[in-house]
């Protein structure tokens, strides 16, 4: 019996997400934020925010991301798919085992990248810290808030990660455990694409790793959607050109930016 | 069964007709050939194949039936899983007669069609409009359809599955249609955001040169 997670959960996070990426970007072009916390120090000189290593990480692990959900995506639901795979030539209702074995060999690449990527910043930029949610993240967070809803004029200046881009973080290193976990069990244990429609109930346990897999799949997909919303917008340019070249002009750092959190990698 | 059957065909009849309901309930439905059941609302649903239905929601049935054998077809009978409610019944062609046969103990319900014949090789359409059952959000239901078409001194059963979801439909539009729907107005907002800033740009390098 099919028995992924029902539609209303899967697209409905990212159906909520999406109209509140929508009404932020109203309110936000309608009044736009500007940072009335006084600069703590100035900057000199255009500073680096990411090394090449990060960066690299960054982007290999974006395209890796993207190939994940498009290939899972394409397992949750062929028929939205089928127009998508229709158009590139690609089959996909009989190849149902190619799209898992991609999926899986992406999802390994994925955890590759983040060994790279855990041994780099961990060991080598002793970054960790940087990345753990603080009290003034929340404070910053708060005061965002209340701006955004027009309680307050004040809007503090921005660390290099802000409490919503830690907290991104954070969801990543879980949802990815949770993700590998009920992934890896339906590959050995509960692999339906290899059964007929009617099995499958038969071999899913009763904690429900797919619908688990699916909906934890979704969210991410919905976070994924926010970040790439967020890195695009007006106000973070200066954070996405770094992203590209891995600078910050020292302009952009005195008006917008805390120069203390921006240093160093 | 036997008042139902009996409209159709005689005891023999009967006999093959339930040997073979009794056989194709215990086997899936890849084995036979010669009937689809397909709801209006068709979608092949997370993880498998089958076509889809909305729980709670009256929907049209569309049966397509082809005479696999060399001899012509003389009815159809279509057996409906005990949770539908059956609204209409019609057929694609006139001369069809069409009969209700009421669920008894043990029988399930459905609808005969009767004279005409489905030559050899030929097919026919029939529609039921029916009352989905309801069904829980994590617990989709898959419902099977048994189709017996009636030959002169034989019959042939599909059985044909179903799966009945909670309602994947808001206002009418597909929830992924929406999702995504929203998701392309998010990047839309961006680029207008970013054509705008262009247009600042340019505005502001002409008024300095």
């Amino acid at each position: 019996m099919p028995h992924g997670a029902p539609e209303i959960i899967a697209y409905g996070v990212v159906a909520l997400f999406s109209i509140g990426l929508i009404l932020h970007w109203a309110r936000r072009t309608v009044t736009p934020a500007s940072v009335t916390e006084p600069p703590q120090s100035e900057a000199t000189e255009d500073l680096t925010a990411f090394d090449r290593i990060q960066r690299l990480f960054h982007w290999a692990t974006l395209a890796v991301l993207l190939m994940i959900i498009i290939t899972g995506f394409a397992l949750y639901d062929p028929s939205t798919f089928e127009p998508v795979a229709a158009a590139l030539g690609i089959p996909l209702h009989s190849a149902f085992p190619s799209y898992v074995l991609a999926h899986v060999i992406f999802s390994a690449s994925f955890a590759v990248l983040l060994g790279v990527h855990v041994v780099w910043d961990v060991k080598r930029l002793r970054a960790l810290r940087r990345m753990m949610p603080a009290a003034q993240d929340f404070r910053d967070g708060l005061l965002r808030a209340r701006n955004f809803f027009s309680m307050s004029k004040k809007y503090p200046r921005m660390s290099k990660y802000d409490a919503f881009m830690k907290s991104f973080h954070l969801y990543l290193i879980v949802s990815s455990a949770l993700l590998a976990f009920t992934g890896i069990y339906q590959y050995f244990y509960a692999s339906w694409w290899n059964v007929l429609w009617f099995l499958h109930s038969q071999i899913e346990p009763w904690w429900r790793p797919t619908v688990i897999h699916d909906i934890f799949g979704f969210i991410l997909i919905a976070l994924v959607v926010g970040h790439l919303y967020f890195g695009l917008l007006r106000v973070n340019r200066p954070l996405l050109r770094a992203m590209i070249y891995g600078k910050i002009s020292k302009s952009e750092v005195n008006r917008r930016y805390r120069l203390d959190e921006l240093r160093g990698t | 069964m036997q008042r139902h059957v009996g409209r159709v065909g005689g005891p023999r009849r009967i006999g093959a007709s339930l040997t073979l309901v009794i056989m194709v309930l215990s086997l899936p439905s890849q084995v036979f050939a010669g009937a689809t059941v397909e709801p209006h609302y068709t979608h092949t649903k997370a993880h498998g194949s089958v076509p889809t239905s909305i729980g709670g929601m009256t929907d049209s049935y569309e049966i397509r039936v082809t005479n696999v054998r060399n001899v012509s077809m003389t009815g159809v009978i279509v057996y409906i899983p005990t949770d539908f409610e059956l609204i209409n019944e019609s057929a694609s062609e006139v001369g069809w007669i069409a009969r209700r046969l009421p669920a008894q103990p043990g029988v399930l319900g459905g609808v005969s069609w009767n004279g005409r014949e489905i030559l050899p090789g030929m097919s026919a359409t029939f529609f039921l409009s029916l009352r989905n059952p309801d069904v829980g959000l994590f617990l989709p239901a898959v419902e099977t359809f048994l189709i017996v078409q009636t030959y002169p001194g034989g019959a042939l059963a599909t059985r044909e599955p179903v799966e009945i979801t909670y309602p994947t439909r808001l206002f009418g539009i597909d929830y992924a249609t929406l999702a995504f729907t929203l998701v392309a107005v998010v990047f839309l907002l961006l680029l207008l955001d970013g054509i705008v800033s262009l247009k600042r740009r340019q505005k502001m390098l002409t008024a300095k040169t």
